[in-house]
């Protein structure tokens, strides 16, 4: 074992050539390609975290529009409840209105045809009285009933009177006529007949009065005067007509109270 | 039985420069070294795996493992700067000690002249980079702190440390080599093939060693004293 310099030299020559050597064809591409590989691993994690921001921010964002799709929804669903409520009430105010419009057309038509059976009612019940009294009048004696009317029509004379158009016009004419037709139930003959003209004629000066006797079996009792275009009825069938017509009057005055 | 010899065996002399067996081996085992590291750097090109995929990943896997073990030790350094020191030492060193499995072949390592170079060579670069981390003034600074008194103790110890660094690689080399011979002198051709593992196994061990102090020294000289 001895030291020998060219050995030593040769060797630390050989040290620093093989390490150029390896710097160039070992160490620098090694270095580079290592390098290379961790940027790519770099590239390859930043990408995978930049990904999985995305995809965060992409779940966040539909997240946000699920959600406000469902507030959407429950406002339109809330909307559309509050329209259909509005709807209803407006339908059942309006059916309603409808039918209470249809109760009050009914009502009104009720009340009508419940007014007109009641008219026909009385106007049968009028009837039916007027029958009942003519028959019943008929079957009795009507002509002691006719000279009672006689009679009492004595006591009329002044408002007789009082009808004839002449009566009423300018006196001091001494050619008025008026013709009187007496239509009787029952014969009175020529002496009553002048007899009640006699009564009257004093109450219609300046007229002279004139009296026809006319038959009427449809009287039942009674007498019916006609002065002029004026009739003065006071036949038994003539108050029977008045009673009727003031029962369907007395009715209707009751009905329009 | 082959002669172990010491001594550098002389091999050409050219007038005064004698070449020996030693740096002869040693350029075989460069222009290897060289051949693969072209192989591999074509594998480097390469994407799929090809024959030359092994070597490549091998090589990048040492290297890794430099950088690794550089950057665990100097911190604040680019890694770079030391890696292709420590893994010329390891590729050199290493191969140089495998190379006595090949027969005709002697180890370079177990030629006192080499392990001196290699540890010449560690001293060196232990200057380097701390006179080229600390500047010079900082550098040599450290050699008189905490007292004047200590200089001449740090430089015995750095002499020692680098000669112990070469006197290590060498013995445990020649020794090898010698049991390897003694071995096969007595006991025949089978029997030695377990200390031929044991052999490759020291051998890649001695190199680590030698590149993982060559990097403490470097990181001793680089960083500055608490």
């Amino acid at each position: 074992m001895r030291f020998d310099f060219w050995t030593f030299s040769f060797q630390v020559i050989n040290f620093i050539v093989l390490l150029f050597i390896l710097k160039g064809l070992l160490y620098k591409p090694v270095r580079e390609m290592i390098e290379k590989r961790r940027e790519l691993s770099r590239k390859m994690v930043e990408d995978a975290e930049t990904m999985k921001k995305e995809a965060l921010s992409m779940k966040e964002a539909q997240e946000r529009e699920m959600k406000t799709i469902q507030d959407t929804k429950e406002e339109l669903v809330e909307r559309a409840r509050e329209e259909a409520e509005g709807e209803r009430k407006r339908l059942m105010l309006d059916a309603q209105k409808g039918a209470q419009a249809l109760i009050e057309k009914e009502r009104a038509l009720f009340e009508t045809e419940k007014r007109r059976a009641g008219e026909e009612l009385n106007d049968a019940a009028a009837r039916l009285v007027e029958t009942f009294a003519v028959s019943l009048l008929k079957s009795i004696s009507p002509e002691e009933v006719h000279k009672s009317i006689w009679r009492n029509l004595y006591k009329e004379a002044g408002q007789i009177a009082k009808g004839i158009p002449a009566a009423q016009g300018p006196s001091g004419s001494s050619s008025a006529q008026v013709e009187l037709a007496v239509r009787t139930a029952w014969p009175i003959g020529e002496s009553e007949l002048e007899k009640f003209i006699g009564t009257l004629q004093p109450l219609v000066p300046g007229v002279r009065l004139l009296a026809m006797e006319v038959p009427d079996k449809d009287l039942i009792a009674g007498v019916s005067i006609k002065a002029g275009d004026k009739v003065y009825d006071f036949s038994l069938a003539g108050q029977i007509e008045a009673f009727a017509g003031k029962l369907k009057a007395g009715r209707k005055i009751s009905d329009e109270k | 039985m082959r002669p172990v010899v010491i001594s550098p065996e002389p091999l050409v002399r050219l007038g005064p420069v004698v070449i020996t067996k030693t740096v002869a081996t040693t350029w075989l085992i460069m222009a290897l070294i060289t051949l693969a590291c072209w192989f591999a750097k074509k594998g480097l090109a390469l994407t799929e795996k090809t024959k030359a995929s092994w070597l490549r990943d091998g090589m990048e896997a040492m290297l890794e493992a430099v950088e690794k073990m550089v950057k665990e030790v100097l911190p604040d350094t680019d890694p770079w700067l030391v890696v292709p020191v420590i893994g010329t030492l390891w590729i050199l060193i290493g191969a140089s000690n495998l190379a006595g499995l090949i027969p005709e072949l002697n180890t370079p390592t177990a030629d006192i002249n080499t392990t001196l170079a290699f540890a010449a060579l560690s001293y060196s670069m232990t200057h380097f980079f701390g006179i080229k981390t600390r500047g010079l003034k900082g550098y040599i600074s450290h050699y008189v702190r905490p007292s004047w008194v200590l200089l001449p103790f740090h430089l015995i110890a750095e002499t020692t440390r680098t000669m112990a660094l070469a006197v290590r690689l060498f013995g445990n080399m020649l020794s090898g080599e010698m049991i390897a011979a003694i071995v096969l002198g007595i006991a025949g051709l089978l029997v030695p093939i377990p200390f031929a593992m044991l052999h490759i196994i020291i051998g890649l061990i001695q190199a680590y060693i030698f590149g993982v102090l060559t990097l403490v020294f470097i990181a001793g000289g680089a960083q500055e004293e608490a």
